[in-house]
């Protein structure tokens, strides 16, 4: 068994008197797909931004690929290999599609190899998203659900090992949530990436994840297969509220 | 580098080269400040522009530039002052950079402000305190034209800078950390080191310049080199024009020079007032500045913008 493409150890993020992330452990393995739920403010997101780079935990230790990180600014994460996405989409706006792409290929990108040909340029990367039509629009005047999907390119263009998507799902409708689901297993199996996706759809994400991790306040509440995590009922329902129903399959 | 931007820096520099002999010393003196506020706009356009880090700090920078001349120039060799003036506004662009450049929008503006008042009290104390004076008459200096060429010279340095920042990695970063600088590091960009580097770079020609102009004054002290007015004036010029663009702050800076040598003698008031009204309109109404209006809509990003 090698190393883990990421590993986490004890994360904790304070922000004065609120522990947003209280010491979660995470291992991600390479090709694998893991989804992270849990209600609002259960840290996902701090959990993310600490992943990232983008804050610096309190305490834990963040080993990428073997590599102790711990502390980096986020540009060393991306080049090692940790790409990611945000909860609304930040697209480059005055820039077009084409050009937010090559953005991340003429940065982390371009120290890292590209092992599979559909992350080799601007045009595999944009006809990998079905996004080749739209290369020469300025990224402002696209649909939102396009940008997500751009935002997605610009990650990819980082030729990532990891990619963490943070809510890609939030405000699609059910048709363009299932092919957002399609898309994260395609990154997996065309690309050979691991995902890490936060999700509020918990249904579509526990159809499409290997892995689920439940965030409350902070704390790692279970982590195991979907079917675990939704056979746990009481405990799902009772963080979950209305969107347990959804979530047993 | 695009032919045609260089064949243009060309054919203006020629023209620009030609003037001391064709114009008598008045307009030959208007000249000279076309060049410095082009300098002093393009350099600031590279860097803020790009970055929407809008600093205030040039006559930081120009009046360090302008004090280095007048303590080395009895000295050292012409080249070697400016090139002394452009490193030590450079360093200080740097240090400064270091401390401030996590700050975005207004609270940095602010700061660079500051720092061009802290920069001028420090250099009046320090002469006070060790030489004795507080303004220094430059008695051995080189002649006006060597100076009109000095400037030329940076405003071509300038300019040919800008266009090759625009073409380069580097400026693609400079312009992401514009558009969000939180994405740009997340896909890779060492967002600190490329703005501490581009502010210092953008610096640099401030330094020359300050220090090329400081022997056409003769008199020098930190009030007049350390006037906050230059500062503005390149600002508004590199705004006005479009701060995205490379011939807008260029234009803008031949246009508002001599605006300024003409309206500020005859009606000083009225041309600050027209000039803080212009601020304000293009603030709100004309982003990508006068550029931005001749430009065709749509077709082209700030990247394609000319």
């Amino acid at each position: 068994m090698t190393a883990p493409a990421l590993n986490a150890r004890g994360i904790v993020v304070r922000f004065g008197g609120l522990t947003a992330v209280d010491g979660v452990d995470l291992a991600i393995d390479d090709r694998t797909l893991v989804g992270i739920i849990g209600p609002n403010g259960a840290g996902k997101t701090t959990f993310f931004n600490a992943l990232s780079g983008l804050v610096t935990p309190t305490s834990g230790r963040l080993v990428v690929g073997g590599a102790d990180l711990t502390g980096r600014p986020a540009h060393v994460f991306a080049r090692a290999g940790i790409a990611r996405t945000f909860q609304t989409p930040r697209v480059f706006a005055d820039m077009t599609v084409a050009e937010s792409v090559r953005f991340g290929l003429e940065f982390a990108g371009r120290r890292r190899r590209a092992e599979r040909a559909s992350l080799g340029d601007v045009p595999a990367i944009l006809g990998f998203l079905d996004l080749a039509e739209l290369a020469h629009r300025p990224a402002r005047a696209i649909t939102p659900a396009r940008q997500r999907l751009l935002e997605i390119g610009m990650a990819l263009a980082t030729r990532p090992r990891i990619l963490l998507l943070d809510e890609v799902a939030a405000g699609l409708t059910q048709a363009e949530v299932e092919s957002v689901a399609r898309l994260i297993r395609r990154c997996r199996d065309e690309l050979g990436l691991a995902v890490v996706w936060i999700e509020h759809a918990v249904g579509v994400l526990l159809g499409a994840v290997e892995r689920v991790l439940v965030l409350h306040q902070g704390k790692k509440l279970v982590e195991g297969t979907p079917a675990a995590v939704a056979r746990d009922a009481a405990v799902v329902e009772a963080y979950l509220g209305d969107g347990a129903a959804d979530a047993r399959p | 580098m695009p032919r045609r931007a260089l064949a243009a820096v060309a054919g203006g520099a020629a023209v620009a080269a030609a003037l001391p002999w064709l114009l008598d010393d008045f307009l030959v003196s208007l000249a000279l400040s076309c060049l410095m506020y082009i300098a002093l706009a393009t350099s600031w356009a590279m860097f803020s522009g790009a970055t929407r880090y809008v600093s205030l700090g040039t006559s930081a920078f120009f009046g360090l530039g302008a004090y280095v001349s007048a303590w080395t120039v009895a000295v050292a060799p012409w080249p070697v002052v400016i090139a002394g003036g452009a490193l030590v506004a450079a360093a200080f662009a740097a240090l400064a950079g270091l401390a401030i450049l996590h700050l975005r929008g207004t609270y940095f503006a602010v700061l660079t402000f500051g720092m061009s008042e802290l920069t001028r009290h420090a250099v009046t104390y320090g002469e006070k305190q060790y030489a004795g004076t507080v303004g220094r008459v430059l008695t051995v200096v080189p002649s006006n034209l060597t100076v009109y060429f000095t400037v030329l010279v940076v405003a071509i340095g300038a300019v040919l800078v800008a266009v090759v920042v625009r073409g380069s990695r580097f400026g693609l970063a400079l312009l992401g950390i514009g558009a969000d600088e939180q994405r740009a590091e997340t896909l890779g960009v060492p967002t600190r080191r490329v703005k501490v580097a581009g502010f210092a770079l953008s610096a640099a020609f401030a330094g020359a310049v300050g220090a090329a102009m400081a022997v056409r004054w003769t008199y020098i002290d930190p009030t007049a080199v350390f006037n906050p007015f230059i500062g503005l004036q390149t600002v508004l010029i590199a705004i006005v024009g479009g701060p995205l663009s490379l011939t807008g702050p260029l234009l803008a800076a031949l246009v508002f020079s001599l605006l300024a040598e003409f309206l500020r003698l005859q009606f000083p008031y009225a041309y600050l007032i027209a000039l803080g009204l212009l601020l304000i309109v293009a603030v709100l109404y004309l982003p990508h500045g006068l550029a931005g209006l001749w430009r065709r809509r749509g077709v082209e990003g700030p990247v394609a913008a000319q």
